[in-house]
């Protein structure tokens, strides 16, 4: 093979524009007479078409890994709101349960308290039933409402009332 | 055995030292890897057939000279002008050149992932733009607003430093 009479980057640079193919004409015809007889212009060929193939593995890996990246990232902000929505409901949760245990304890006291004095057993009813609506009103929304108690209670009171009546 | 004919032993060594490179320049000048693999098997046939009268020191040269004109009687072999179709070399399989020695390729892509971390970012930006998405010069000029002349010199640039990384193998 004859001697290179061309420089090393030149020579590089041919290659690779012979490898991307835009090499035209006598360009591209004077560089394939170059490569039957030079081993140097070979080689550069040979190494324009695994840097290439290189770059392509290198983008590729980097192009496949960045949205993996880009997913954990938006996973793991996903999970990192769904525990702090999780602790938020608990902390919630475990307040009404505070709540109601303390309203039971004061009604439970008040009771207590109510009985130790010898109150009479209608005071001590109207106090259980008033901490029962309350507890009713906060803790079971299925249970029968107030207003229907209240508007049975004063249906009950006028029968009574009219039976009294024709006694 | 013909006593004339390279011994297989010594067919198998040059393989294993030549093949990778002689199928990436193979490639290079057919752009149809199928093509490259049939032209780098003509190569070492006629390599064990009359590799003797090549000197150790020249064998590459001489391997490289028969590739070539291997894949010259290819091409003409073809019916269809290949210029028109073929494509850019290394749009081709990638994986290809690995199958013939897959630890130099990893060494390769290695080497040319140091490259590009070290290319400055608008040097690496033509390097993907040109060979990653394919993209022409002047295209890349055009995106990225700059003269058609700074997006070659960035290209040289980057291509000079990464052959250097590849030369040190």
């Amino acid at each position: 093979m004859t001697a290179p009479r061309i420089s090393a980057a030149d020579l590089e640079w041919l290659a690779f524009r012979y490898a991307a193919g835009e090499l035209q004409g006598t360009e591209l015809n004077t560089f394939e007479e170059l490569l039957a007889t030079d081993e140097r212009a070979c080689a550069a060929v040979a190494q324009a078409v695994m840097l290439g193939q290189a770059v392509m593995q290198v983008e590729r890996g980097a192009a496949v890994v960045q949205p993996i990246r880009q997913r954990s990232a938006r996973r793991a902000l996903a999970v990192a709101v769904c525990c702090a929505a999780s602790v938020a409901i608990a902390f919630v949760g475990l307040s009404f349960i505070n709540v109601s245990n303390k309203q039971s304890a004061e009604a439970a006291t008040k009771v207590a308290a109510l009985w130790i004095q010898g109150a009479d057993e209608d005071q001590s009813f109207e106090a259980i039933s008033a901490v029962n609506h309350e507890q009713v009103d906060q803790e079971d929304e299925d249970a029968v409402p107030a207003w229907l108690l209240a508007a049975i209670t004063e249906q009950q009171k006028t029968e009574d009332g009219e039976e009294m009546m024709q006694d | 055995m013909d006593a004339s004919q390279l011994d297989p032993a010594d067919v198998a060594e040059l393989y294993a030292q030549h093949a990778a490179e002689l199928r990436a320049f193979l490639t290079g000048v057919l752009r149809n890897a199928d093509w490259a693999g049939e032209a780098l098997q003509s190569t070492f046939v006629k390599a064990a057939e009359s590799g003797h009268t090549a000197q150790r020191e020249t064998i590459k040269g001489w391997l490289f000279r028969v590739a070539y004109n291997e894949a010259m009687l290819l091409r003409r072999r073809q019916e269809v002008d290949q210029r028109a179709t073929r494509k850019v070399a290394w749009q081709l399989n990638p994986e290809s050149a690995a199958v013939d020695s897959g630890l130099l390729q990893q060494e390769v892509i290695e080497r040319v992932r140091r490259g590009l971390d070290t290319l400055p970012f608008d040097q690496r930006t033509v390097v993907r733009l040109r060979i990653y998405e394919d993209k022409t010069f002047s295209q890349i000029a055009e995106e990225l607003g700059i003269p058609l002349g700074t997006v070659v010199t960035r290209m040289r640039a980057a291509l000079q430093k990464l052959n250097r990384e590849l030369g040190e193998m």
